[in-house]
């Protein structure tokens, strides 16, 4: 039998178009470049306006990824209500789900059937309170995903921060980030799949 | 900008756009279209800082029309553009080709016919690359299939481009152009970057001849203003002057033609993955191609003999080693996300009469990985009946 690559640890972030769900992706994906994985990122390019469903997937692996597409994700980070009922089914058995609950109001019964791994925040509240601004949830959400699920080294991240985004506005992200690795208590390692089932041909 | 040996993550379009920079591209002229509008963003930005020109245009014909001239007058040049807008630059290919002016297209192909799918990829600019503009013309077309080869390849266009004296067609698809992945940018290979003719390569001004060949290879370009030389879209004898001789049309329609066909081996390039023993032939090329590999894993995980063939030039078609496998595998399987424009190609090649399915498809999504399984395992069953 020859050795087969294993399967990406998928990411996908959902909201609403201007919630800064892409960026989010798009730090995180550089970050795992930082640690030298193999990363690929994707996002949902149409006419998107503010308020329509927006994503950005993230994959990552030690090995090279050979198909750029994911159709099931390891981790769900839902920023709004609409993309949580439109992508929770793609969500893979035992897979972390996090919700911003400032606009996730309701979490559907059958996603418990999935998953128990569920963290629910107001992240966006947190940000205008302690901030004054809501366009710190993305960040912040980072800072909760690191905790979560240790797939990213936070050293990158706050790397990441620096370059991306705007001088003037780099210590108040990195504030949000910190802030939201505190705010999170649980931790949950991602399991690997299992592997390919093969069905002897010969 | 970037070094040689940096791992990063880069936007397909940004990688085609940096790679051509690396080339040696000075000049872009060009009108912004999803899912090309990346590449046109990149170069208003990094062009100006190694001291070369951008220029928005008004429409894709104005911009195929100034990269010719800015090739002729010297600097290495390129476009970039979709399915509607390559429409509109097919006549500019042709003169591009009748006056053997080196230039790149950068064609990212979206669904289509028409305003199509925008967003949305297809591979369905493959003929129209060949046989697009009117006439018979040789053409270079290269499509890769993951960022870092759009980087190299790139590079590779540009030398075919400027070697050949011809017109290439550099394809990419949507989810190529947007889809970022990390890799090392490579070292380049100094062959590959081509220099123009400098005056003092010339004895006498008056006897460069732009257009003469000898053993079908064309004579290289000179640089601006070291010498003088007349172009024309009308046939033309050696000088570049417009000629009424018919015997004249005939020699240079053969030239044009020979300067490719005779260098075929040279210019083809193709990835074979697993194809020492198959007995089962995946033919994918670009993105598909990605997919096709990961079948290719999966199925070799099942015990399946399944290969993958991925054509790197798309034209000139690399007949002679498809035509060598064809001959050693049992069945072909065609992939690709369009209704068969590379099927009919292997399918004149196949003169034994192997199984020969195609897998299409047109919605404007990829083909995963177990769609392609799944075809390739109704194929192997078909396979012990046929």
């Amino acid at each position: 039998m020859i050795p087969i690559e294993r399967n990406p640890f998928t990411i996908r972030i959902g909201g609403l178009g201007g919630q800064g769900n892409i960026k989010m992706g798009l730090i995180l994906a550089n970050a795992l470049t930082t640690d030298k994985k193999w990363v690929i990122q994707t996002q949902h390019y149409g006419a998107q306006v503010r308020g329509g469903v927006a994503y950005s997937d993230v994959l990552f692996c030690d090995d090279p990824i050979d198909f750029p597409i994911a159709y099931n994700f390891n981790v769900l980070y839902m920023m709004d209500q609409k993309p949580l009922n439109s992508f929770f089914h793609l969500l893979k058995p035992n897979g972390v789900l996090i919700c911003d609950s400032t606009y996730v109001k309701q979490i559907h019964v059958n996603i418990r059937r999935i998953t128990k791994k569920i963290l629910v925040y107001p992240v966006t509240e947190i940000c205008i309170e302690k901030f004054g601004m809501a366009v710190l949830a993305n960040v912040m959400g980072l800072g909760i995903l690191q905790k979560a699920t240790g797939i990213v080294n936070l050293d990158a991240l706050k790397k990441t921060i620096n370059e991306e985004v705007p001088e003037k506005f780099v210590d108040v992200n990195l504030e949000a980030l910190e802030y939201g690795y505190k705010l999170c208590d649980k931790c949950y390692t991602l399991k690997e799949e299992k592997k390919y089932m093969p069905i002897n041909f010969e | 900008m970037y070094k040689a040996g940096d791992y990063v993550l880069m936007q397909g379009d940004k990688a085609c756009a940096l790679g051509a920079i690396a080339a040696g591209c000075r000049f872009f002229g060009g009108y912004p279209i999803t899912p090309a509008t990346e590449i046109a963003e990149t170069m208003a930005e990094e062009l100006p800082k190694v001291g070369g020109k951008f220029i928005q245009m008004e429409d894709e014909i104005a911009s195929a029309c100034s990269i010719i001239g800015a090739s002729l007058s010297g600097a290495k040049s390129m476009t970039a553009t979709s399915g509607p807008g390559f429409s509109l630059m097919q006549e500019a290919i042709g003169y591009a080709s009748m006056t053997e002016t080196p230039c790149v297209f950068v064609n990212v192909m979206r669904g289509g016919p028409s305003t199509g799918m925008p967003t949305r990829i297809s591979q369905g600019d493959i003929m129209q690359a060949k046989w697009g503009t009117h006439g018979d013309h040789p053409i270079i077309a290269l499509y890769p299939s993951t960022v870092k080869e759009t980087y190299t390849l790139i590079i590779k266009a540009f030398f075919l481009a400027e070697h050949f004296r011809t017109p290439v067609i550099f394809l990419m698809d949507e989810t190529l152009g947007h889809m970022r992945e990390s890799f090392e940018i490579p070292e380049i290979d100094s062959k590959f970057i081509l220099p123009r003719l400098s005056g003092e390569d010339l004895e006498d001004e008056e006897i460069y001849h732009p257009f003469e060949s000898f053993n079908d290879t064309t004579t290289p370009l000179m640089s601006m203003g070291k010498s003088k030389f007349h172009v024309s879209g009308l046939v033309h004898d050696e000088t570049g002057f417009p000629m009424g001789s018919s015997s004249m049309a005939e020699k240079l329609l053969r030239q044009l033609d020979k300067k490719i066909r005779m260098h075929r081996d040279e210019i083809t390039t193709y990835e074979e993955y697993m194809t020492e023993d198959a007995e089962i032939l995946i033919v994918a090329y670009g993105t598909a191609a990605r997919a096709a590999k990961r079948a290719v894993k999966l199925a070799r995980v099942d015990g399946m003999k399944i290969g993958l063939f991925r054509p790197i030039t798309i034209w000139p078609f690399p007949n002679a080693r498809l035509v060598k496998l064809l001959q050693q595998v049992d069945a072909v399987l065609v992939a690709e996300l369009n209704l068969g424009q590379i099927f009919q190609e292997v399918s004149r090649l196949n003169k034994q009469k192997k199984l020969l399915r195609l897998l299409s498809r047109v919605d404007g999504s990829l083909i995963p990985p177990e769609q392609m399984l799944e075809a390739i395992t109704e194929m192997r069953i078909e396979l012990d009946e046929y």
